[in-house]
């Protein structure tokens, strides 16, 4: 029911559009009307982590039973994680094939259980439906360059095959700027620096890091001191002067805005009381999570509604050494994304904040001997009190060397879009209607574009 | 009253030095798709299993030299004793052309050719470049003895009590060792009498990337100063030699995982790891897609870009790099952690070669039963052979010395030089770089495309020609045990401070990618901007405090500025040495006229002059005051003149 309404009304806004451009604006000024009339505690949260270098998901989520694991390992071999070891999970949903997390995952398992996270299964890079015979007889529109990195990372962020791109989130947040009173801080913001998700035709990331805000060193505004005080008016004034070449124009309007926000964002945070949550430590991506949190409790001072968080976790890319390193980077990835549920908990808001999972794509089924190589669809985790948890959304592939869904050594064919999925959680963030096929141009080859991993 | 003051300006700072080092210890930089520091204290991996156990020996020799399609390139180990040790040159300057007088134009080129040619232009280079010519002066870097790493590397263990080539790798040791391979490499960067060999290195340490952020290189100190010796060493010699001696080289095998790559074993169901094939034709010298000889991408009936190659050619080429591992052991299944390791090129193992036929680019055939060396010789003739590696490396090279955004036309004059120089040969890195330093659009661009020519500064390169021009020198700290070292300078926590660490990318995408357009003006102006990408607002904002730092207070030859530092910090920020600039204080126009030319190529706009001399006149040193009172003033002069330089966006792009 809730497919059919999306769909009908994604194919009046664009069938419309062509005849009336007043129908688009129209619709627009509603849509953020709506969004701008919401109470004080209209707030929400997208936060995406993305595992850099491809994460191998078929260790991270693997068959229990007999019969599934058999397969599992006789593809897998050496690199099989032992299925004692795994811990298991009980869908409400059930698709018929029971599954266990990697043993480094206790408490993703447990936040699975407990309804806080969901799995959305062989998920990837999709402009159209592919299936194993219009791959082969070339039948097939696909994303540029397949199994590369950076080309993958970017088709993924932008859902965008053409020349020069821009992120789904940037996108989104042109389209929702009247949301937030505050203009100057970017809806997005990035603990990962530059990326395409976030940068749109206007809007671009702001950077922050996880060892809070930096403020410039001497040049301290309320410094005594007369020379520092004149420096800083003699820097403003070289800031602002025009520029002839476009790079050094650039470098000022940057270092303006970083200047101008360190000040009112590090004063915003002071504001808050510290947070009472434990984030493990040695763990990047708890560090990021944690500076997530402290800027999500600081968020009616900052007068923000809507906002992005970007971060990347590395080290995914795992041709070799794989048993060892996969186990360590799911194990981060496990405790941190436990940390964060917990902090948005005691934030109040744990239903406000999503947190979803990307990379650059799964790998092969098969082994190199010691590790895995470049491969396509993969399972992604979608974490939040507004998630409709415990449950495993998508169709599971079949983990078969020559399947179905194998297009040669194990790489599968992914039988959800990034659209598809990426659509669901802006649905959710409110993004009007009428922006989707501008945001997600490949959502209407798909038959359903809305996963229903939310809550209703 | 003033004397008082200069005390308080002195506490402050050295509180605000202790202030920043302390952070080291305790954050690891920025996080996310990588933290700057190896984030390992990892155990040796565990040996494969007994049962993968097969007899063999070694198939082939370790390649020392390299396959000569030039004649210059040979192995050169013996040869460190001749180049000049890197150390501070701290004699008199000469005095430069000031503005106005008739050598001044020759002087600003000069200044020009060195931004891009070395780490930062020095007076003395800048003299040097004017005598000779620019031709003539590239042809004398050539002739320099190569300053090598590893050599300096391991006198420095030795130096500091450490083992030179431990037997097995102790993780808390690991660091410590990797800190003084960084401190080798910013001493042979400032100091290095081989300047263009060094910088071109560097750049090529930017296509062909190894880093140790991630755990794989982690303990492999030796290995990747060694690393750097190849680039440097090939940067004057032929292109398919550095690729040869880059795919052999264990860093880039346990990069990206060509050690121990096997032929497929269907009882075990494994097939060769693709990683090497993949990335070597991505990244080092084919690129994606079909280039026209300017560079741009070639494109179909349709306006598709065409790809270079596909699934099946990884998979032929991965089959290629079959059967290498370390030349220390002596079975296959071996796991060693010996320093030599890291230094050899791999060896061969035959039982783990795949000796089959092999065809690249659906035409492209090696035939059976080569041997594993004759295999990637025959792949890399293939692959160097592409039309597409003399623009794909020429551009690049153009981008990391001179310009974001070549021209066709530049891009087309030098590409055009790779694929011959002129005696038939392909590949020749000197004449490569002579045709892109001598070009007309490198030394005039700036006048003829104002608007949109140059580069950002890459930040180890801003802080390279700070520590050049202004003459930084080490200073003494103190090791855990209490001994004070001699003078050291350190710059390893460049990452987390400035975003950028030689050896220290996120991944093999290098810091930044050579076609990132930055979002906003650069983007729709279709201008590739790489540096931009990590010219975050975070960054931005701590490179500036690490350069202010790196200019206050730093000439102060008294015992504060010499702090008792342990073993482990990751920044001991330079000593500068400002005697020309001191005497200039008497005029602050002349100094500043000064500092323009050396760090601005006297490209600095009447505007920014305008406002900083203002700032500096009214800053003036005053006669009535005592005399360290007007020492103090004099400094204070130019530190606010050199920082609002080295801080404003014209100083920020190198054009």
């Amino acid at each position: 029911m809730k497919n059919i309404n999306r769909r009908e009304l994604l194919r009046k806004a664009t069938s419309l559009a062509v005849g009336s451009s007043a129908f688009y604006a129209t619709s627009g000024y509603f849509q953020l009307a709506n969004a701008l009339s919401q109470p004080e505690d209209d707030y929400k949260a997208l936060v995406c982590i993305f595992l850099f270098g491809g994460n191998d998901a078929f260790n991270m989520v693997v068959p229990t039973s007999d019969t599934g694991y058999t397969a599992y390992k006789t593809t897998r071999q050496t690199l099989a994680i032992e299925q004692s070891s795994l811990l298991s999970i009980s869908p409400t949903n059930d698709i018929g094939i029971p599954l266990g997390f990697h043993p480094s995952m206790p408490q993703v398992q447990q936040l699975f259980n407990s309804g806080k996270l969901a799995l959305l299964a062989n998920v990837g890079a999709l402009v159209e439906p592919v299936t194993r015979t219009s791959y082969q007889g070339n039948k097939s529109l696909l994303p540029p360059q397949l199994f590369s990195h950076n080309d993958q990372q970017t088709f993924l962020q932008s859902l965008q095959s053409s020349a020069r791109r821009n992120g789904w989130a940037g996108r989104a947040a042109d389209a929702m700027l009247a949301v937030n009173t505050n203009k100057k801080l970017s809806m997005n913001i990035s603990l990962s620096g530059s990326n395409t998700w976030q940068s749109g035709a206007s809007v671009t990331p702001y950077s922050i890091d996880a060892a809070g805000i930096k403020e410039l060193e001497n040049f301290n505004k309320k410094s005594t001191d007369a020379r520092e005080l004149s420096r800083i008016q003699i820097y403003q004034a070289l800031l602002a002067q025009s520029q002839e070449n476009i790079f050094q124009r650039e470098f000022a309007r940057t270092q303006t805005l970083a200047w101008e926000l360190a000040g009112e964002v590090k004063t915003a945070l002071d504001a808050q009381s510290p947070l009472q949550t434990q984030f493990p430590s040695g763990n990047p991506l708890a560090s990021n999570l944690k500076m997530v949190a402290q800027m999500l409790s600081a968020r009616n001072a900052l007068q923000v509604k809507r906002q992005t968080f970007f971060i990347g976790m590395g080290d995914f890319d795992t041709h070799g050494d794989q048993l060892r390193r996969h186990t360590l980077l799911l194990g981060q990835l496990s405790s941190a994304l436990d940390a964060f549920y917990k902090a948005t908990e005691e934030l109040g808001i744990a239903n406000k904040v999503t947190t979803f999972t990307t990379s650059d794509f799964g790998r092969t089924l098969t082994s190199n001997g010691d590790g895995t190589d470049h491969g396509w669809g993969s399972h992604q985790m979608i974490m939040g009190g507004a998630v409709n948890g415990g449950n495993i959304y998508g169709q599971y592939p079949e983990l078969v060397i020559g399947g179905k869904d194998d297009i040669g050594e194990g790489r599968i064919i992914p039988t959800t879009s990034m659209d598809q999925y990426a659509a669901t959680l802006a649905n959710w963030y409110g993004l009007p209607a009428n922006n989707f096929a501008d945001v997600f141009p490949n959502l209407t080859r798909f038959d359903s574009t809305d996963l229903e991993f939310f809550k209703v | 009253m003033n004397y008082l003051c200069e005390l308080i300006q002195k506490r402050l700072c050295m509180l605000s030095l202790v202030g920043l080092s302390s952070l080291l210890s305790a954050c690891g930089g920025s996080g996310g798709s990588g933290d700057d520091e190896p984030s390992g204290k990892i155990s040796s991996r565990s040996g494969q299993t007994s049962s993968q156990l097969v007899s063999t020996g070694a198939s082939s020799t370790p390649i020392l030299s390299s396959s000569s399609k030039s004649s210059t390139a040979t192995l050169i180990s013996s040869s460190a004793a001749s180049a000049k040790n890197p150390v501070p040159d701290l004699t008199a300057d000469p005095a430069l052309p000031i503005k106005g007088s008739p050598t001044y134009a020759s002087a600003t080129d000069a200044v020009r050719l060195l931004s891009q040619a070395t780490f930062g232009p020095t007076a003395k280079d800048v003299q040097r470049v004017m005598q000779l010519g620019k031709a003539a002066w590239l042809d004398e870097q050539f002739q320099k003895p190569q300053t090598r790493h590893l050599y300096l590397l391991d006198k420095r263990f030795t130096e500091i009590g450490l083992v030179v080539q431990p037997e097995k790798d102790d993780n808390e040791e690991g660091y410590i060792r990797d800190l003084q391979r960084s401190d080798i490499w910013w001493e042979v960067a400032l100091w290095g009498d081989d300047q263009l060999r060094q910088r071109v290195a560097y750049a090529l340490s930017q296509i062909l990337v190894i880093s140790n952020v991630s755990d794989v290189l982690y303990n492999d100190t030796r290995g990747i100063a060694n690393y750097h010796d190849i680039l440097a060493e090939h940067a004057f010699g032929n292109y398919r030699d550095l690729l040869k001696a880059v795919t052999l080289n264990p860093m880039m095998g346990e990069y990206l995982s060509m050690v121990r790559n096997e032929k497929a074993d269907s009882t075990r169901n494994i097939r060769p790891d693709e990683n090497y094939a993949r990335e070597i034709m991505q990244l080092f010298s084919i690129g994606l897609v079909q280039l026209n000889l300017d560079g741009s991408i070639k494109l179909d009936a349709q306006n598709n870009p065409i790809p270079t190659y596909d699934q099946t050619t990884v998979k032929e080429l991965a089959r290629v790099f079959t059967g290498w591992n370390m030349a220390t052991i002596k079975q296959w299944w071996e796991w060693t952690e010996s320093g030599a390791s890291e230094i050899l090129p791999m060896k061969s193992f035959n039982n783990y070669h795949d000796f089959g036929a092999k065809t690249l680019f659906g035409d492209k055939v090696i035939a059976a039963d080569k041997t594993p060396e004759q295999d990637v010789d025959a792949a890399l003739d293939i692959l160097f052979a592409h039309a597409n590696v003399a623009p794909f490396i020429s551009k690049q090279l153009i981008q990391r010395l001179v310009n974001s955004n070549p021209s066709s036309a530049y891009v087309t004059r030098v590409a055009t030089v790779f694929n011959n120089n002129g005696n038939n040969v392909k590949g020749d890195m000197k004449a490569v770089l002579k045709a892109i330093l001598i070009d007309e659009e490198a030394q005039s661009g700036h006048v003829t495309a104002p608007e949109t020519f140059g580069k950002l500064r890459e930040p180890i390169l801003k802080v390279s020609h700070l520590w050049r021009a202004f003459k930084g020198t080490g200073v003494p700290t103190k090791l855990n045990n209490g001994t004070v070292t001699d003078k050291r300078l350190r710059f390893y926590g460049s990452g987390r401070l400035m975003g950028q660490r030689p050896f220290g990318s996120n991944s093999v995408f290098n810091f930044y990618r050579p076609d990132y357009q930055h979002p906003g003006e650069l983007k729709n102006n279709n201008l590739n901007s790489p540096e931009f990408q990590i010219l975050t607002e975070s960054m931005i904002m701590s490179q500036i405090s690490t350069l202010s730092n790196a200019v206050f207070w730093r000439d102060t030859p008294h015992d504060w500025l010499e702090p008792t530092i342990e073993g482990v910090w990751d920044v001991f920020s330079p000593r500068l040495h400002l005697e020309r600039e001191r005497e200039l204080t008497k005029s602050p126009a002349e100094l500043l006229d000064h500092l323009n030319l050396l760090l601005m190529a006297g490209q600095m706009s009447q505007p920014m002059c305008d406002v900083i001399l203002n700032h500096l006149n009214a800053n003036k040193v005053d006669p009535t005051w005592g005399q360290e009172g007007q020492m103090w003033q004099r400094d204070t002069m130019i530190y606010e003149a050199l920082f609002l330089v080295l801080a404003s966006p014209e100083y920020a792009v190198q054009r």
